[in-house]
């Protein structure tokens, strides 16, 4: 199916006509209707009653001019958006131009039409128009726009005026007067200043001068030349403004209206101010008071008058405004950004007359400045003018109200006093002022000023100042002001307690929120990000629910903000989180209320008390424990309150004294009397001095069980006290009657030993010697007859007796190294050290004496004693009589285990350790025997063969070690053996006297 | 000639004139006491001796007191003493003996006559 155009075809070439009808039909783009119509018919109504999307047009009419026809079907309001081809030929050239001049879209050349010539020029065409239709749509909505936005623009200055006025109004003292009302009244004039009337109907009836309006103006006593004022309804929906000035007796005359009105808004009076510049009245400004019978002051008509200046002026530009923009002409200048021309002499005229007015007792300073030299030219630079304010200016006139704002009494004392005194000029914030009055077009509103009253204190004031320039001379100012300090001072606090205030929320740890009446979070300190986690930036603005914090969290809280808001201060402990986990919170709700006494917000303070709660826990656990353990010990524990003197708490008592708890007085005074008495003094004694000094004790005494026995008893425990005065004693008493009788049975086992040990110690003693008396009678006398000359002629007798008396000398001696060995042993085996006497001897020079010494003994057994001298002394430090025990002990050995073999006898010098080796080739020894061969009673060799009480080496042993040396054995079986000793030339710890030392060392020692 | 004089202190009588006898024997000349008290007072009233054996464990007066009074003396007490004991503890006391031989019994006449030529010469 083919898009369908309709065309219609006004021509009178019948051929063209044909022509066309076919091209039309051959189009595949397009099925198209195709409506011949004749020249004469009227075109316009076909175009109406049915619009085609295409009009072909042959301008080669006969009967008319077929570019005519083209030009009425354009005046036409449908024919102008249709699209039109013109049927031509080639030359018609100027005709063509003509039609398209003329508003055709395009033309045909009918010699040389082709199928796509056609469809391109109706394509064409169609297209044309449509863009043509658009535009003209856009322009006219542009044009609608504008329209609009001049409306808009006028009712926005309007409105902006009036709001100003509004604020200022507010401003001032808005207990007084409840509201300014724009009441819809009718009809009224002025003349200069007396009274209105109101009526109903609206005001644009008036503004058409109706009759019925004026027959009521005429009744009222209304001249009806009075000038009316106009009724701007601009975007003020029924509501307009005029003005009166109705005195309270008139309102009272205006009965029904007035009770009407008095009805509505509990009206007692009221004020209307005119609304005009100049003489002509634009309106008036009504303000009523809804509560009081009081008469407005001064203040309040001089507001009222500044509201309508503000409204004055935004009605007349308003007006202009429209006036203007209907005459075409630029009124721009009239919008809210446009400053008004200063110094417009009319209306600071107004503005003056009115101060000057209202001058006189009112709230506020009212003040007129005059220039001494005259004027300040207004075209001088912006500082000059400045400069000459502070110095030329002062004050010629003011209420009292202002001078008592400067600390004097009345006017009179103000009067004279330079601008510069009053206002500084070190003041950066003063010159900023006065440079800004003289910007604004010297009309300042609510500036504020830092001036300095007479005792030098500082006072803000906002002031509104008007300047009075005439012939381009500032010639003086207008201004009232009003004592702000007091609220500057208030709010220089506010901040300072907002700013001390956040500072504490911010430092304190725990958390601070505040929250409005929409549970808005709108203060939160940085403690919440280390409580819950989460930043105070981020809660901002946001009610619970909108938080990260849990729904747990966020129900609990929730509760108590509900409450809270309620006005019921609220408190709750808040636990959350999962066993192991839990977390306590203290949570405070607090209300704050408005200044008319309603809840405006909620303080909430959150403190985590986990850690209070788990030490409280942990402190019972403890408390538990301690109980437990208490118990199980068998303490009695006692806790006792020196300041009253009694025992606060006992625990387990029965076991120890056999009372029961109940039956034990308090007062601590009977547990003194409990003390044996002869450890009560010193348990006395003892306690008070504690109390003094220290902290702990532990203290044994003797206390009287129930049975009357008396018990020893450890007490030991804990004063707790407060600078040096002691409040609590904290104990536990232990029963220590055993361990004393331990203690004791000790004592007394250790003298018993001691006394033991000393007898034998003593015995031992005369036990050697009296052993050693005989030895020594027997030993001399023997070596006696030994030493008798044995040749001669008793030869024989003598040998024998020599013989006999040798036998039994030898024997001694056996006797005697047992009985030494006896002696000896005895006292190493109570573990007492072999007392040692160290001296300075020659090593080679002992060792030399001992082997000859021994030598006899070694033939008699068949063995050969070696001993190879070294070239040198050895000096050592040692004891020499038990050194020399040990090398008789090691030869008597060798002997007895080694007949008839080579014993060797070395010595060796090994840096500072002496070696002494004793060397056999005896039987030998294995390796278990060699272990328990410095034992005592150790045997290297069986009993039964060998005699010998086997405490030979074992005395060695103790010898050298007490030497701090070592004494070792090498030796296999079958071999023979090696004793060998290795001792510290100067065994230390030893009483080394410095003389010893000096001997060894002295200080020029050559080797 | 003599080769000296030799105060024997001793209480048991065998081995006292049995030391008598030996030194004498060796050409020494010989005085004993049995005790402390005789051998002071033959001090006291015969000439000095050149040395002085002296047992310890001796009855009345014992040794220790005796070399104590010995030392009190100016003309006594540079008489070199030799101590003649059977109690090994007796090695202890030696410097509070002020002595520094000691000879042990039972005595070997070797060591004797070594001190006895060590001191007498």
């Amino acid at each position: 199916m083919l898009p369908q155009r309709y065309v219609l075809l006004i021509s009178e070439n019948e051929r063209d006509c044909a022509r066309l009808e076919r091209l039309l039909a051959q189009d595949p783009s397009f099925a198209y209707e195709l409506n011949r119509l004749d020249a004469s018919a009227d075109v316009l109504n076909a175009l109406r009653a049915r619009r085609p999307d295409l009009l072909l047009l042959d301008h080669r009419l006969r009967r008319q001019d077929g570019l005519q026809l083209l030009a009425k079907v354009r005046a036409d309001l449908v024919g102008r958006s249709i699209a039109v081809v013109l049927l031509a030929d080639a030359q018609d050239q100027a005709r063509v131009l003509e039609g398209l001049r003329m508003g055709a879209q395009d033309y045909l050349d009918m010699e040389y039409l082709s199928p796509q010539r056609l469809s391109l020029a109706f394509n064409n065409a169609v297209l044309k128009q449509q863009f043509a239709d658009e535009l003209l749509e856009r322009q006219a909505s542009i044009e609608r726009a504008a329209k609009d936005a001049e409306r808009q623009a006028a009712r926005l200055s309007m409105i902006t005026g009036l709001s100003r006025a509004l604020a200022q109004f507010k401003a001032g003292d808005a207990s007084q007067i409840a509201d300014v009302g724009l009441q819809s009244m009718t009809a009224g004039w002025a003349d200069g200043g007396s009274v209105w009337l109101n009526t109903r109907p609206p005001l644009r009836r008036v503004m058409h001068r109706d009759e019925e309006t004026l027959e009521f103006l005429r009744e009222m006593k209304i001249p009806d030349n009075a000038s009316l004022f106009p009724a701007h309804d601009v975007g003020l929906k029924g509501e307009s403004i005029f003005f009166a000035r109705l005195t309270p007796d008139f309102i009272q005359s205006l009965v029904p209206e007035y009770g009407h009105l008095q009805t509505r808004f509990a009206l007692h009076s009221l004020i209307v101010v005119p609304i005009c510049i100049g003489d002509h009245v634009l309106g008036a400004l009504e303000l009523f008071r809804d509560r009081t019978p009081e008469a407005f002051s001064e203040r309040d008509f001089n507001f009222a008058y500044l509201c309508a200046e503000h409204i004055a002026m935004a009605l007349d530009h308003a007006q202009l405004f429209a006036e203007l923009k209907a005459r075409g002409e630029s009124a721009e200048f009239l919008l809210p950004e446009a400053a008004p021309e200063p110094g417009t002499s009319l209306q600071a005229r107004h503005q003056e007359e009115r101060l000057r007015a209202s001058i006189g007792d009112g709230s506020e300073g009212i003040w007129r400045a005059e220039i001494a030299t005259g004027g300040i030219p207004i075209d001088a630079p912006v500082d000059e003018q400045v400069q000459a304010m502070f110095e030329h200016g002062y004050l010629s006139e003011c209420n009292d109200v202002m001078a008592r704002m400067y600390g004097f009494d009345h006017a009179g004392e103000l009067r004279g006093v330079r601008v510069g005194e009053l206002l500084p000029a070190s003041k950066p914030e003063n010159v900023e002022y006065l440079r800004a009055f003289v910007r604004s077009g010297y009309h300042l509103r609510d500036e504020e000023s830092i001036e300095i009253d007479r005792h030098g204190q500082e006072r803000h004031f906002l002031n509104n100042l008007v300047g009075v320039v005439e012939e381009g001379l500032l010639l003086r100012a207008w201004g009232t002001q009003r004592d702000i300090t007091a609220l500057r001072q208030a709010e220089a606090a506010l901040r300072e307690s907002e700013a001390s205030f956040r500072q504490l929320a911010a430092n304190l740890p725990d958390v601070v929120a505040r929250f409005d009446r929409q549970r808005r979070v709108v203060f939160a300190n940085q403690a919440v990000s280390a409580v819950f986690g989460l930043r105070p930036e981020f809660l901002l603005g946001k009610t619970l629910q909108q938080t990260a914090l849990g729904t747990a969290h966020i129900e609990a809280l929730e509760t108590g903000l509900r409450r809270a808001f309620t006005g019921e201060p609220f408190e709750k402990v808040i636990v959350m989180g999962r066993e192991g986990e839990r977390r306590h919170f203290q949570t405070r709700f607090v209300p704050e209320r408005d200044a008319k006494g309603e809840v405006a917000t909620v303080l909430a303070v959150v403190r985590e008390t986990t850690e209070a709660v788990r030490h409280e826990e942990r402190l019972v656990h403890s408390e538990e424990r301690f109980r437990i353990a208490a118990d199980a010990a068998k303490v009695m524990v006692y806790e006792a309150d020196l300041e009253r003197g009694e025992i606060a708490a006992l625990h387990r008592i029965a076991e120890l004294l056999g009372y029961e708890a109940e039956e034990v007085p308090k007062p601590i005074a009977w547990w003194f009397e409990q003390i044996h008495p002869d450890d009560r003094e010193f348990c006395r004694a003892e306690s008070q001095a504690l109390y003094q000094n220290a902290t702990s004790f532990r203290t044994r005494y003797r206390i009287r069980h129930k049975d009357g026995a008396y018990r020893h008893v450890e007490d030991c425990g804990r004063i707790i006290g407060d600078h040096g005065r002691a409040l609590r004693v904290i104990g536990g008493v232990i029963d220590v009657s055993e361990r004393e009788r331990a203690e004791r049975e000790r004592l007394r086992l250790m003298e018993h030993l001691e006394n033991a040990l000393r007898l034998r110690d003593e015995f031992l003693s005369v036990a050697s010697h009296e052993l050693r008396t005989p030895l020594t009678a027997l030993s001399l006398e023997l070596e006696q007859l030994v030493r008798l000359p044995s040749d001669g002629e008793a030869t024989r007798l003598h040998s024998k007796l020599h013989r006999k008396a040798e036998t039994c000398l030898r024997q001694v001696q056996r006797l005697t190294a047992l009985i030494e060995q006896l002696l000896c042993v005895s006292r190493l085996s109570e573990g007492k050290r072999l007392p040692l006497e160290f001296v300075r001897f020659d090593l080679v020079e002992c060792v030399r004496s001992v082997v000859e010494e021994l030598r006899a003994q070694a033939q008699r057994v068949g063995s050969t004693l070696a001993f190879e001298l070294p070239a040198a002394s050895i000096m050592v430090h040692w004891d020499r009589e038990r050194i020399e025990q040990c090398l008789r002990i090691l030869l008597a050995n060798a002997f007895k285990y080694g007949p008839g073999e080579k014993v060797e006898v070395c010595l060796d010098e090994r840096g500072e350790r002496i070696v002494i080796e004793v060397r056999d080739r005896g039987r030998g020894l294995d390796e278990a025997v060699r272990e328990r061969l410095f034992e005592k009673f150790g045997r290297g060799v069986p009993v039964a063969n060998y005699g010998g009480l086997g405490l030979g080496l074992f005395i060695a042993k103790h010898v050298i070690e007490g030497h701090q040396g070592e004494i070792e054995v090498e030796s296999k079986r079958g071999k023979g053996a090696v004793f060998r000793l290795l001792l510290p030339r100067i065994p230390l710890a030893q009483n080394v006297g410095e003389a010893t030392m000096a001997a060894f060392f002295p200080v020029e020692a050559t080797g | 000639m003599k080769r000296g004089r030799i105060l024997v202190v001793e209480d048991d009588q065998d081995i006292r004139e049995s030391l008598k006898e030996l030194l004498e024997d060796e050409g020494y000349e010989v005085s004993a006491a049995e005790d402390g008290v005789r051998a002071l007072l033959l001090l006291e009233q015969g000439q000095a001796p050149d040395l002085i054996l002296l047992d310890l464990m001796m009855p009345v007066v014992n040794g220790y007191q005796f070399r104590s009074k010995q030392l009190e003396h100016a003309q006594w007490r540079s008489i070199p003493t030799v101590v003649l004991t059977a109690d090994e503890r007796a090695r202890a006391e030696m410097r509070s003996l002020e002595v520094q031989t000691l000879l042990f019994k039972p005595i070997k006449l070797e060591a004797l006559f070594q001190v006895l030529e060590d001191h007498l010469g």
